[in-house]
């Protein structure tokens, strides 16, 4: 509108030759006429601007390029006069706009950086300013924007003051050099692994060749009695929010980590505490029993993760990461420990010592569950990046990378059979993963919420459990990936799960503070069906 | 026939005379009847059972088949043979034991075409007691012209072989039907000896004599049932229709056991596949097989490990991005307090209005006009107004229309096009630019046969915009659909909610049928994929659960519909 009124206004007068030309402030009241075709108006404008040649309100029409007429002198003047006018106008309209520092000390570096004296005789902080934005108007309008482009960017590298001295990105893979103590536990874990690799493979070869054993059978009748799994116990464990959950090796124990910080054991047949323990400044994410022996390793969002003895006592602390802990997982011969955290790493310590062995980097964001083989030769990661890697930790190498969830992956467990492997991820689905044919075998759609863990059952890992937010746990088949149960009980998010040694009991912990213990109870069912 | 029927009436008891009297006269007799005599192997006794036997069987199996019509002269005859045949049918088992036994003393045994007879009889089981019994007197071998032992009565004598007494019962229980078999029955000698022997007691010979089918004889499967329905399509359609159908049902069945029948044709994977196939264990694990330089578990105790791939070195792979994270969310605004934004505002507009007056005195800008409106038409133009006042009355009227169309117009191009419009809408219903994701549910529906529901959960998911597929099986259906999240919110408001699935049946008696479960929708689960299986929503009708199943199988997504069978309420 307002660019339109001039142009209106400007040819009122056009028609009127007689009348003298108003004053700026009374302009005459007429009736507007009905806009002339543009060509007419053109040559009435030039036809006006020579009659009335001391008008100075010309200016804002465009201008005819053709030089089919004279331009007086002073109407000349008066345009130029008020193309100044404009830009002036303009360039204080921009200088407003134009982003000045304020901190005084920024402004005197802007002006050395410019090359103008950094301060005047008598000159105060605003004046320095405003004489700082009334250089940068003009070298903005005289298109210098580059000059002022590259003073900025100076004062930003000044500013960071980073080396970076990088040659371009980096070429993967690459290498480093880990510590002596790795190659010895790496040597140490080879010889672990053999040996258990040699016996889990003649053992499935013995099992598969022998007649008198019939592994469908079995596996049937111990799918069956997972189908049996009851609650059988509920007990608060903590003020807050528990967040993970383990079996001692033998099953007598159950050790429960909250958001307090606190880490609770239980005494397993009647869930009793025996002791507390305390020593984390944030909340603990998740524990582990040790494998072979009484003690426990402890997970915390202030970053370190703990060693303790069931009597509650601290052994040692294992600090280094630089973002919060997710998920712990002892190896196998109980003498490493690896733990995922947030700083997109994971980890793997050396127990007796508290050396850490190996960082391992590898995930483009944050790690959040690990597990280790059966064999003890191969760990496992997952992470926010929707991706489980599977490490071999002889040779040190990324072996497998499994791509097929789409959301996060939060619980990953190896099947005791040495060749599966689970994951549950936030797409609300489960999956299996071969790592012989290094494939994904099944998926199974199992929850209608995140899948928070994942175990097998740890004896020949005929079934395997699943712990989800939406406030269930269920019991899958290996065999055919069919539901067996479900765990139903708890009031809000289940956290985490694990399942005895012997796989008849499952305990569960919730974010609604308590802890449930599932225990198949399908022994009186199968006799009353050998009745029938 | 039923002449020759009944002369051989006639004859009974003349046979039975002849028989008593002389075998030459009988074989006469017998020659007569045409009837062929047995090997003459045995003596005179046993020929003359055959005919005997036989003739006397004769008219047994002829009665039934004499109509009732018979001539007046061949009445009284006829009804003679009547009347005796029923009397004789009830003392003929202890004839035919008398008759074993007596046969057992004579030592006439192992004739397999007699052997079964014995069986017929339920009391025959005490002449298996009777052990062969050899003559007391010194021993004297006779022998034939086919150098078997004889006795002094021409009869052969078949000695037991002397077999080492086993005491296993298999064997034991061999050796009683053995013995159990050897014996047969002399219907003959029993004729000859007892005087009382009535020979038109009915026993019937080739009844008596027919072989023991050794093995079981089992109805095939469908046998029956298979028979119903062909009395049942009789009954329905005709003889000729059924005929038909017979002779395609056999050619199929023919067509079907062809391949079959041919052992070349048969494909050896068919039957692995049937049996479960089970992953085969490797020698050596992958993974382990770079650290053992022999390539076995066997040195492991020797403990020679490859040190050239057990390093030092740590790797740092390639890390892989994710691959559906939403973008970082824009930098927000400041936030500003309700106070904040009105001082803000006010200086914005001072600062404008402050600029606009001062181009309008520097003369870079037209003033504007003053607002002449008709109550204030005297206080601007005073005199003027009473010069020209219908004149100016029109002009004030035609400004004043004017602003009120520049009102008009500026709202109107403030207000967004058709195309934009339309733009906003679908952008609001189906974009969500924080999932990359695509949203799958999947439902369970007990019956989906009800066209008025089976059109809403069609037509919906096309109108949402969702991709998947409805597969109607006939005792469960199964919806997927897959899609943005907004879409597939509203389609679970349907399916979960619009819906009434209880009222939803193709039968209303069935509706009102109380104890049959509910119609009844489920949603099975909700997730997320990477991109959709399906290009469009489609809905399948399977005859099977194996066609069903084939439908996701394609798509790539079995588990699906593995998961929606398994999936029952009472898993919770």
């Amino acid at each position: 509108m307002e660019e339109d009124e001039p142009q209106t206004l400007s040819s009122s007068p056009a028609p009127g030759p007689g009348s003298v030309p108003p004053a700026v402030a009374a302009p005459p009241i007429a009736p507007i006429p009905p806009p002339p075709a543009p060509a007419l108006l053109l040559r009435a404008r030039a036809v006006a601007a020579r009659a009335d040649s001391d008008s100075d309100r010309e200016g804002s029409a465009p201008r005819p390029s053709a030089d089919d007429y004279e331009v007086s002198e002073e109407s000349r003047l008066a345009r130029e006069r008020q193309e100044k006018a404009v830009q002036e106008l303009l360039m204080k309209r921009r200088a407003y706009a134009m982003a000045v520092p304020t901190n005084d000390s920024a402004v005197r570096a802007r002006l050395r950086r410019l090359g103008e004296p950094i301060t005047l005789f008598g000159e105060r902080e605003m004046e320095r300013r405003d004489r700082l934005r009334s250089i940068m108007v003009r070298l903005d309008a005289e298109g210098q924007l580059e000059r002022l482009l590259k003073a900025h960017e100076d004062e930003q590298a000044a500013a960071s003051a980073a080396p970076a001295e990088e040659e371009g990105p980096q070429q993967y893979p690459f290498y480093t050099e880990g510590s002596q103590e790795l190659l010895q536990a790496r040597i140490d874990i080879a010889r672990y692994s053999l040996a258990r690799a040699k016996s889990r493979i003649e053992r499935a070869r013995r099992r598969r060749d022998d007649p008198d054993e019939d592994e469908d059978a079995e596996a049937e009748f111990v799918v069956n009695q997972a189908g049996g799994f009851a609650l059988e116990c509920s007990e608060i464990g903590d003020d807050r929010p528990l967040s993970g959950c383990s079996f001692s090796h033998d099953g007598t124990m159950l050790a429960t980590s909250s958001w307090s910080g606190v880490t609770k054991i239980w005494s397993m047949p009647k869930v009793e505490k025996v002791a507390t323990l305390k020593g984390h400044m944030e909340r603990a994410t998740d524990v582990a029993f040790s494998p072979v022996d009484n003690c426990l390793a402890t997970a915390s969002a202030d970053r370190t993760a703990k060693l303790w003895n069931i009597d509650g006592s601290l052994i040692r602390s294992f600090d280094g990461h630089l973002d919060r802990l997710a998920r712990i997982a002892f190896h196998p011969s109980g003498k490493y420990l690896g733990t995922a955290s947030f700083d997109k790493t994971w980890r793997m310590w050396d127990i007796n010592t508290g050396t850490e062995l190996l960082l391992q980097e590898g995930h483009s964001r944050s790690v959040y569950g690990i597990c280790f083989h059966p064999d003890g030769s191969l760990a496992a990661s997952c992470g926010l990046d929707a991706l489980a890697r599977v490490w071999d930790l002889r040779t040190g190498r990324s072996i497998l990378a499994f791509e097929g969830h789409v959301k996060p992956v939060l619980g990953l467990s190896f099947s005791p059979n040495g060749y599966r492997l689970a994951t549950g991820s936030e797409d609300n689905t489960c999956r299996i993963w071969d790592l012989r044919k290094r494939k994904c075998a099944y998926t199974m759609p199992a929850h209608s919420h995140l899948i928070s863990q994942v175990k097998f059952e740890p004896q020949e890992g005929y079934f395997l459990a699943t712990a989800s937010y939406d406030t269930k746990a269920m019991v899958w088949s290996a065999q055919d990936f069919k539901p067996v149960k479900t765990l139903a009980g708890h009031e809000a998010k289940v956290t985490s799960l694990d399942i005895t040694g012997d796989g008849q009991q499952i305990a569960t912990v919730s974010h609604d503070r308590t802890i449930k213990i599932w225990t198949s109870r399908f022994n009186e069912k199968d006799k009353a069906m050998d009745i029938d | 026939m039923q002449k020759e029927l009944a002369e051989k009436l006639k004859k009974i008891p003349m046979l039975n005379k002849a028989a008593s009297t002389s075998t030459e006269n009988f074989k006469v007799v017998s020659d007569k009847d045409g009837l062929k005599s047995p090997p003459s192997g045995l003596g005179a006794q046993a020929v003359s059972t055959g005919p005997l036997t036989s003739v006397s069987a004769t008219p047994v199996q002829a009665m039934p088949g004499l109509p009732v019509g018979v001539t007046p002269s061949e009445k009284a005859s006829a009804a003679g043979g009547i009347g005796i045949l029923p009397g004789l049918t009830t003392p003929n088992i202890e004839a035919v034991k008398r008759a074993q036994e007596l046969a057992a003393k004579m030592g006439f045994r192992q004739d397999p075409e007699f052997a079964p007879l014995i069986n017929m009889f339920p009391g025959s089981s005490s002449t298996d007691v009777a052990a062969p019994q050899r003559p007391a007197k010194a021993p004297v071998l006779r022998l034939d012209a086919q150098g078997r032992e004889i006795d002094e009565y021409g009869n052969v004598i078949n000695m037991p072989k002397l077999t080492n007494l086993s005491t296993l019962k298999v064997n034991i229980n061999k050796q009683k039907k053995e013995a159990f078999q050897i014996i047969k029955p002399d219907l003959d000698a029993s004729a000859q000896s007892n005087p009382y022997f009535d020979e038109g007691m009915g026993i019937n010979k080739t009844k008596l004599l027919r072989p023991k089918r050794m093995t079981f004889q089992f109805v095939e499967e469908g046998k029956w049932s298979k028979e119903a329905e062909m009395i049942k399509f009789k009954s329905q359609f005709g003889e000729a229709q059924a005929k038909e159908l017979k002779m395609k049902q056999s050619q199929l069945a023919k067509a079907k056991a062809d391949p079959d029948s041919n052992p070349n044709l048969i494909a050896v994977g068919v039957r692995l596949t049937k049996e479960k196939k089970k992953e085969e264990i490797p020698e050596i694990e992958w993974w382990d097989k770079p650290i053992l330089p022999s390539g076995s578990y066997d040195d492991v105790a020797n403990v020679k490990l490859n040190m050239d791939r057990i390093t030092i070195y740590i790797e740092h792979p390639l890390p892989i991005e994710p691959p559906a994270e939403p973008a970082p969310p824009p930098p927000q605004p400041l936030k500003l307090t309700k106070k904040e934004q009105k001082k803000l505002r006010t200086q914005r507009r001072l600062a404008k209005e402050r600029d606009r007056q001062e181009m309008i005195r520097q003369g870079l800008i037209e003033p504007p006009k003053p607002k002449i409106k008709m109550s204030n038409l005297m206080k601007v133009l005073g005199s003027e107004a009473t010069q020209d006042p219908t004149k100016l009355e029109m002009e004030i009227r035609s400004a004043a229309a004017e602003r009120e169309q520049a009102h008009v117009d500026r709202n109107i191009a403030r207000k967004l096009t058709p195309a934009e419009r339309r733009e906003k809408k679908e952008r609001r219903l189906f974009d969500d630019p924080n999932t990359l994701e695509t949203l799958v549910s999947v439902y369970k529906i007990k019956d989906l046969s009800h066209p008025q529901t089976r059109f809403k959960v069609d037509v919906n998911a096309q109108e949402n915009r969702l991709t998947g597929c409805a597969v109607i099986s006939d005792g469960v259906s199964v919806v997927v659909v897959e899609g943005g999240r907004k879409p597939v919110k509203r389609y679970g408001k349907l399916m979960l909610k619009r819906i009434n699935w209880a009222a939803a049946v193709t039968n209303e008696d069935e509706a009102e049928d109380s104890d049959a479960p509910a119609n009844s929708c489920v949603l099975v689960w909700q997730g997320s994929v990477a991109k959709p299986s399906f290009n469009r929503f489609l809905v399948h009708q399977c005859r099977s659960e194996a066609a069903a199943r084939k439908v996701f199988a394609d798509a790539g997504v079995p588990h699906y519909w593995d998961l929606a069978i398994n999936y029952s309420e009472e898993l919770l």
